[in-house]
């Protein structure tokens, strides 16, 4: 590669991803100097006052779920799966976008990512925390639920592993693992940063303590690297695996609307589309809040909407698929399903759907919805709300109306559906805005690779 | 859904004490019921016992059997409790605790008697089937006789005697009595319920003798009088018609529900199934026609239905006869010609085709004069229909009761003794029962429960059930039967005759002598008269009967009385039907029936004013609108409820709800509609209006037919009801009786299908385990054929099952939420014309698919096969994540959202089977093939070094089935009945192309229709 | 500076040892003191009589099934009603102290309430007379119940334990007229014996199938 082609592109990103006049030492500054602020900024302290708030309600509603039975939710028969089972799904495809970006972009060497990547990465946990807790609770005899697991009983009893509920436990939890893993490599060095400027003992002893005594030397970088790119490569797979394995809870089913083998794509990829519109969300929200609009800039969000323009297009062409499919099937139980969706009783779940998954993306055909920042904030909402409604119509108009009309019903949400539900966004919030206050939100480290200097090339002239 | 479920409590509560209503059918249906087994005289009941020695059967320590039994009740048992073992102190000899018992008995109904054997376990009794050598039940059950084990058990029963309200003992009811009987017993009254009790025959006598001038009055709200009163004016005295349907091969129906709430059912239905069994396509079978104006069972059940109003009926039979004189009977019929004509006519030639072999049935809604003439034609027809003398059996007679009403205005009445029943409630509200008996000094009430007539006398004396009693009862033809005892009164409840006894004899008498002292003198008049009791005792039943059919020649009845009530325009005529649940009330407080989905509309909890689809769109109602019916100037306020079939001038309404009484189960469900009877309208009466009112009411249907319920939500207002329509011939695959000759094989072109390879089998491409886990070729295999020609949808199937398989009840709301337990779910189709469809009728329970989509999905691996292909459910395996409900195609799955069994008093729990665990919270449960019954036989079979064969086991429904359209057993055996049945080319599989290979088939319906009448073409065909 | 001593660069490898170990001792602590074979065996519980199965199965020698009379045709083997007892003891020790429950009972027609020693869970059905008519011992479930004064529960009694019976190719089965002998001696060849008698006996293989012991 020419030198100069490395300058320009070196040039080109420190135009776009990095705005400003920056070095290594105002980056440095910025993003450390949040964790490191005396006082939270009264955004904050509000937010997580909500938040807290919120997880009591949570905490209120299991304890209730627990003492009298899933009888307090709207399940009933024929639908025995109701807002638990969409509400997993849901936070388990938002934890997608964590992953995609560190791991898959990392190996594109796509680094308009490093910025944004921790953000991602720290939703990503706790989103797939908030997944994990609901098949837990969702099911009859909640104490019950460690039979999940292969443990050795005098029943001499083991699970039966040919249950996808079982491949779901397996997969989301290997997810988390390695994402937390993930997220904790990439943390080091930028939490040496930390130990080092740290005022007091205990933040330097803490820190340090996380930092495993890093000092940012050669052979260190060598092998930090290395791992770096390691886990990256365990990632990848799994970025594609976890939600190919949740959809199988609906595709191996014999359920019209449920058995399709075109679930795992386009669960993947509803998955990153409604990953990147949560952070989207947060990236917009923090970068207002902390002003680091140089740093989450507009180049990052104009790309980020491109990922959703694709991405939601695959889901808008499965949808039609799924239709096609129905129809050239022959099967009448596979299409009066469908044909049920669009015009039956959830006609208007259906609907918000397609609009907040097929249409909304389309306007990111163009640059200027793309790089209009409230367009998006707004737009990345209405994505996530129509994924949710994905999940419900994937789940709800499938099971209401099968295969007997005789055992056709209707389904209607409890309070305590919502109460969960909202909670554990205050479990989602609650770590996030921790993470905020006490962690870098933007990765140092990585962030410093789009400035010139750490160019190899760079200085020798 | 959810805010009109809010509207409704409010909107409740303002009704009949609805608060209680509504919490006890909360969660936890139980929960208002707990208290019960703790009140003190229930208590002290349990102490006593142990020392009161028992006359019948030794049943020493009876209740600390139990006592142990409840003890360890429950399913959780993870930390151990010290146990106890309470063993008999002298056990009776043969007792062996764990080895159910059998007695015969009788189950009187009001004048007919079901032979039922009684299933008991530690001595108590826990389940009833038919009798097999009772020729009323023939071995088989309907839903009351499934369900009195509720009513036995029930917490609300009253206790003892109450004088004033205060406790008495029996000994101060014997003094009353004696008191009465010193006095000539001017004044003195005596009030029944229909019965044939051989010994209440005697009893009355000696009244009559004891007491010339006192009234013996005999009442029930549902009843024959009509019927009778037309036979005696067409042969000269009141005699009981005994249908002998085995022998018609076509049948007309009236009116008449005689496969549902008219009597006799059981057997009704078993005679007239038997002749719908079909070998093969060219086996015959009988064909029944039905006239009348709201969907029944039996019309659902008919090859051809007239929908025609009550009012109208006189004139169809008019019509009917005019057809008939032209082909030769005698009558005084002018021709006359409606739009009905060429039914009519049809019918008419095909029952003088069949003469001999054909047979009219009038239902009771038909005046006298109706009866009179159908009894004629029967009569010329050579009906196969056997008349017995009434003399022997006490039945209603609304005479007597007026007579008995002016009396007590007069005042003349001093000592009414109102022996069961509740006049208050279900006499006609003209009557003013009430009022009257404010004008009597002293009124004793024997009755179950302490309910509306109790409150207005001042005795009250417990009644028995029948399993605690001794007793007797008389079949229509004349058999006598035997009531015997299975448990001593839980309750210190005495029987009719107990009460009778001091009244006539101015002493006391112990029922068992009295009884068989009658028996010796009366019915079995033999030498060695011990032998021939214990043989009556054993079979239930006494082989010789009282009766002899009568000859009868019938005089020639004129048809001018016959008038049609013509409704006018936006007037309705409304029509009393019992309900197939509460009946006239009397199992108000039995939460099984309560529960039950009623045939055709499918309501449980509810009783509803059904009306046919065209006058909801022209009223614009939805099911659940309040109605106000005013019907000479009473009114009444029900919610409404869109039935298909339904005439357009009729408005039909439930009897037996809106029960105001210490049933706390029963207490303000429904909405009584006695109040709009009167004596001019007992049966129906025309001229009503009806204003719809604004609120809406819920009605816990369990189906929703036509997407009535929820299609008002979609887009396209009809997308349930039409797909549905397009699933029918699938589902329930039939034909007519000529198609199935022409194309034996429909069954197979029902569906297509789509096979690669014909060479495989559809089950080779399912996608759960291909090989199936175990050789399904050798030992035994269970399966089981249901055929839907001959099942008539009755219910007794269901609820046989709930009472076998300790299915709990869950209240209204549960039910609105669509979580019904019912492991047996009895699901309809309409086809065609929805004011006068094609009924498909069709009993559907876990069909133990061999390549079970529910078995792959369960992570704990709850639900498995077993090595002898039945789909098994290990409940404390289960942890309740609901995929196999979700995974079954056939929706059979049941899930306890709730824990549901927790607050079960102690005394329902006796009614549990202890050979099936009670299921908790969070699990989920289905049909089992009653394994438990499968184990019992195999077991058996293995202690007595023998192979199972084939009738070893019979399944609750199986036995229950009235039809006999039930068949289980080994479908290795190739000679057993079920394997048998699945060799029949009318066998299919549902939902087959599924894959999922169930071991419960269906033999496909086949309608006999008369081809001059095919209207409707929704065929399986083509 | 130095923030942390030297041996913290070893931290995280002694931290991962400790969470393993912790796991691993905890899990087998359960797997043997939460198994029925520590909690439920040696179980003794006093009877409000003492009644010795020694004396009477053991020295006197009564057949278990003179008192146990349900064992050959019910799911329960049944404890004897009072009455047996009377059966012999209005005869032999009329007096004895330790049979004046008996004899209250007896006289008062309250039962006597024994205490329950082998106790299986509400949703366990278990027969015994398919098992006895098949073949398996008194002995073998119940121990040696011919010496023992007080009787204890000898084996765990839970559910892997009934399926090392039943899914087993060769169970511990004797010849039927030999169950409640305490002092059988399986012949030289008992594999073979057992083949054979499973042979003859087809409807005693054992079956291993949930629904079996669980509806």
């Amino acid at each position: 590669m020419s030198e100069a082609v490395i300058k320009s592109r070196a040039q080109k990103n420190s135009e776009e991803l990095l705005l400003g006049d920056q070095t290594f030492t105002t980056i440095t500054n910025d993003i450390s100097g949040i964790p490191e602020q005396k006082k939270a900024p009264i955004q904050w302290k509000l937010a997580f006052a909500l938040a807290l708030s919120l997880v009591s309600v949570f905490v209120g509603a299991l304890g209730y779920l627990i003492w009298e039975g899933v009888g307090i939710w709207g399940v009933n028969a024929p639908i025995g799966w109701g807002w638990a089972i969409i509400n997993f799904v849901w936070w388990v495809g938002i934890g997608h976008a964590g992953t995609l970006i560190s791991a898959i972009l990392h190996l594109f060497r796509q680094n308009w990512r490093n910025s944004i990547n921790r953000f991602a990465e720290t939703m990503t946990l706790f989103a797939v925390i908030c997944a994990l807790i609901f098949p837990g609770i969702h099911i009859g005899r909640i104490w019950l639920a460690y039979w999940f697991f292969p443990v050795p009983n005098q029943m001499a009893m083991w699970p039966n592993f040919r249950s996808p509920l079982i491949w779901d436990f397996f997969a989301v939890f290997t997810y988390f693992t390695v994402s937390l893993l993930f997220w904790y490599t990439g943390l080091i060095p930028d939490l040496a940063t930390l130990r080092d400027r740290a005022k007091t003992k205990l933040r330097k002893k803490i820190y340090g303590f996380f930092a495993l005594g890093w000092r940012g030397g050669n052979r260190q970088w060598q092998h930090y690297e290395l791992a770096y790119l390691v886990l990256a490569g365990i990632a990848t797979p799994l970025v594609l695996s976890v939600h190919s394995v949740v959809s199988s809870d609906f595709a191996v089913s014999i359920i019209p609307g449920w058995h399709t083998t075109i679930f795992p794509p386009y669960f993947v990829a509803g998955a990153i589309y409604s990953g990147f519109g949560m952070v989207m969300t947060l990236v917009i929200a923090a970068r207002s809040i902390y002003n680091l609009k140089h740093i989450f800039t507009i180049s990052h969000l104009d790309k980020m909407a491109q990922i959703m323009l694709l991405t939601g297009s695959i889901v808008g062409y499965s949808y039609v698929m799924e239709f096609f499919i129905a129809w050239y099937s022959g099967n009448p139980y596979e299409s009066y399903a469908f044909i049920n969706r669009a015009l039956g009783p959830y006609w208007w779940a259906y609907w918000t759907m397609i609009s907040c998954n097929v249409i909304l993306p389309q306007f990111f055909w163009f640059k200027r919805f793309r790089t209009h920042v409230p367009f998006l904030f707004i737009a990345s909402i209405l994505v996530n709300i129509g994924m949710w409604f994905e999940r419900f119509v994937i789940v709800v108009i499938s099971l209401h109306r099968d295969y007997m009309p005789s055992a056709w019903a209707m389904y209607s949400p409890t309070i305590w559906d919502i109460a969960i539900y909202l909670g554990t966004f205050g479990i989602f919030f609650t770590g996030f805005l921790l993470f905020l206050r006490f962690l870098p939100m933007v990765s140092m480290t990585e962030i410093k690779l789009v400035l010139p200097e750490s160019n190899p090339q760079h200085g020798d002239h | 859904m959810s805010q009109i479920k809010n509207k409704n409590q409010g909107f409740v509560k303002t009704n009949h004490n609805g608060e209680e209503k509504v919490n006890s059918h909360q969660f936890g249906y139980w929960k208002g019921l707990k208290d019960i087994s703790s009140t003190d005289d229930y208590d002290k009941y349990l102490k006593q016992s142990e020392h009161h020695e028992d006359s019948n059967v030794s049943r020493r320590n009876f209740l600390s059997l139990v006592a142990a039994s409840v003890a360890l009740a429950g399913l959780e048992g993870c930390k151990k409790p010290v146990q106890k073992i309470i063993p008999y102190v002298d056990a009776e000899i043969g007792t062996i605790p764990g080895i159910p018992k059998y007695y015969a008995s009788t189950m009187p109904f009001q004048n007919n008697a079901i032979g039922v054997l009684i299933e008991n376990h530690d001595e108590r009794p826990v389940k009833v089937e038919g009798n097999e050598k009772h020729p009323t039940s023939l071995g088989k059950s309907n839903t009351f006789s499934q369900a009195t084990v509720l009513d036995m058990y029930d917490p609300d029963r009253a206790r003892g005697l109450k004088l004033d309200g205060k406790k008495v003992a029996w000994s101060d009811y014997v003094k009353y009595a004696k008191s009465i009987y010193d006095s000539n017993g001017e004044g003195l009254a005596v009030l029944l319920q229909e019965s044939s009790s051989p010994t209440l025959n005697v009893l009355r006598d000696n009244f009559a003798k004891t007491y010339p001038n006192a009234d013996w009055v005999v009442y029930d709200p549902i009843n024959n009088e009509n019927l009778y009163l037309g036979i005696k004016k067409a042969f000269g005295k009141k005699m009981q018609p005994y249908n002998r349907l085995e022998n018609a091969q076509t049948i007309l129906s009236i009116g008449s529900d005689f496969l549902g709430c008219d009597d006799n059912n059981i057997y009704h239905t078993k005679k007239f199934a038997q002749n719908r069994k079909l070998e093969n396509e060219n086996s015959t079978m009988n064909r029944l026609y039905v006239v009348e104006s709201s969907m029944t069972l039996t019309g659902a059940n008919a090859d051809h239905r007239l929908n025609v109003s009550v009012g109208e009926f006189n004139s169809v039979l008019k019509e009917l006869c005019s057809e008939l004189k032209k082909l030769g009977l005698k009558t005084d019929a002018r021709s006359v010609k409606t739009s009905n004509n060429l039914w009519i006519k049809t019918v008419a030639e095909e029952l003088i085709k069949n003469k001999g072999n054909c047979i009219i049935l009038g239902g009771n809604h038909l005046s006298a004069e109706a009866h009179a003439v159908i009894a004629m034609l029967n009569n010329q027809l050579v009906a196969p229909i056997d008349y017995y003398p009434l003399t022997k059996s006490h039945v209603t007679s609304s005479k007597d009761l007026g007579v008995l009403c002016k009396k007590m205005e007069k005042g003349a009445v001093k000592n009414l003794i109102i022996l069961g029943g509740n006049p208050v409630y279900n006499t006609s509200a003209d009557l003013e029962f009430a009022t009257l008996m404010k004008n009597v000094e002293n009124i004793v009430h024997l009755s179950n429960i302490y309910d509306e007539t109790s409150k207005h006398s001042n005795w009250h004396i417990a009644e028995s059930h029948f399993f605690e009693t001794w007793g007797d009862a008389m079949t229509y033809d004349g058999y006598p039967s035997v009531i015997q005892p299975q448990i001593r009164p839980l309750f210190q409840s005495k029987s009719v005759i107990e009460i009778l006894i001091p009244l006539v004899y101015g002493k006391e008498k112990r029922s068992y002598d009295f009884i068989k002292d009658i028996w010796k003198r009366k019915i079995a008049k033999q030498s060695n008269f011990e032998n021939t009791w214990n043989k009556i005792l054993h079979n239930g039943i006494y082989n010789k009967a009282l009766l002899k059919a009568q000859g009868v020649r019938s005089r020639n009845v004129s048809l001018l009385s016959l008038t049609d009530q013509k409704t006018k325009e936006n007037q309705f005529e409304v029509v009393f039907v019992a309900s197939s649940s509460m009946y006239d009330g009397r199992y108000a407080n039995n939460g099984w029936l309560q529960e039950l989905p009623k045939p055709i509309t499918h309501l449980t909890w509810d009783n509803a004013a059904l009306i046919s689809m065209s006058v909801a769109k022209q009223l614009n109602v939805k099911n659940g609108q309040m109605l106000e019916i005013t019907l000479n100037k009473k009114t009444v306020k029900i919610p409404a409820w869109i039935v298909p079939g339904q005439n357009k001038k009729t408005i039909t309404l439930e009897l037996g709800y809106g029960r105001d009484f210490n049933g706390r189960v029963g207490h303000g469900v429904g909405f009584n509609m006695y109040p709009l009877r009167t004596t001019k309208s007992m049966r129906y009466g025309s001229g009503a209006t009806v204003k719809v009112l604004k609120e809406k009411y819920p009605l816990a249907g369990t189906q929703d037919h036509y997407g009535l319920e929820s299609d008002d939500l979609a887009l396209s207002k009809s997308l349930s009801a039409d797909e549905t329509q397009n699933r029918i011939p699938e589902l329930v695959r039939q034909a007519t009786l000529d198609e199935y000759k022409d194309h034996p094989d429909f069954v197979k072109h029902a569906v297509e299908k789509h096979l690669p390879d014909k060479g495989r089998e559809l089950k080779d491409y399912s996608m759960y385990n291909p090989e199936p886990e175990y050789d399904y070729s050798k030992g035994h295999q269970w399966g089981m054929s249901i055929d839907l020609t001959s099942c008539t949808g009755c219910n007794a199937c269901s609820i046989a099952c709930q009472s076998e398989n300790n299915i709990p009840v869950v209240g209204k709301q549960q039910v609105l939420n669509g979580r019904e337990m019912h492991w047996i779910r009895i699901d309809n189709y309409f086809s065609g014309d929805p004011d006068n469809p094609e009924v498909s009728t069709q009993s559907v329970a876990c069909v133990h698919c061999e390549l079970a989509p529910c078995e792959t999905v369960c992570p704990v691996a709850a639900t498995t096969h077993s090595t002898d292909g039945v789909n098994q459910m290990a409940y404390n395996r289960c942890v309740g994540t609901r995929y196999c409900a979700n995974n079954c195609p056939y929706k059979v799955r049941k899930f306890n959202f709730y824990n549901f069994t927790k607050d079960t008093p102690e005394v329902v729990q006796m009614a549990m089977n202890p050979d099936v665990s009670m299921r908790s919270r969070g699990v989920m449960e289905k049909c089992t093939y009653c394994y438990q019954r499968v184990s019992e036989a195999r077991i058996k079979a293995s202690n007595e070094r023998r192979e199972l064969v084939d009738g070893d086991i019979k399944t609750a429904c199986q036995q229950s089935c009235p039809a006999g359209a039930i068949v289980f057993g080994d479908i290795n055996d190739s000679q057993s009945e079920v394997s048998k049945a699945k060799r029949r080319n009318r066998d299919y599989a549902l939902l087959g192309q599924l894959g999922t290979s169930p071991r419960t088939t269906y033999l496909a319906k086949i309608r006999n229709q008369n081809p001059k009448l095919i209207t409707n073409h929704a065929r399986a065909l083509h | 500076m130095q923030l942390f001593s030297r041996w913290t660069n070893n931290f995280a490898g002694i931290l991962l040892m400790g969470v393993f170990l912790l796991l691993f001792s905890l899990s087998s602590f359960i797997w043997y003191y939460g198994s029925p074979y520590y909690t439920d065996v040696g179980y003794a519980p006093v009877q409000p009589i003492p009644y010795s199965h020694k004396l009477h199965a053991g020295d006197l020698g009564i057949d278990c099934r003179y008192c146990h009379v349900g064992v050959e045709q019910s799911y329960s083997a049944v404890i004897p009603p009072t009455e047996t007892c009377m059966g012999c003891h209005t005869y032999v020790k009329t007096d004895s102290e330790k049979l004046k429950l008996v004899r209250e009972s007896w006289e008062t027609g309250k039962p006597i309430e024994w205490i329950k020693v082998h106790m299986l869970p509400e949703y366990a059905y278990f027969n015994h007379s398919v098992h006895v008519n098949s073949g398996v011992a008194c002995i073998t479930c119940h121990g040696n119940i011919a010496e023992m004064e007080v009787v204890y529960q000898v084996k765990p009694l839970s559910m892997d334990w009934c399926l090392d019976c039943h899914r087993s190719d060769s169970p511990e089965v004797r010849p039927v007229d030999q169950v409640t002998n305490m002092y059988w001696t399986p012949p030289d060849d008992y594999d073979q014996f057992v083949a054979s008698f499973i042979e003859q006996h087809d409807n005693t293989r054992p079956v291993a199938d949930c629904q079996q012991c669980h509806r």
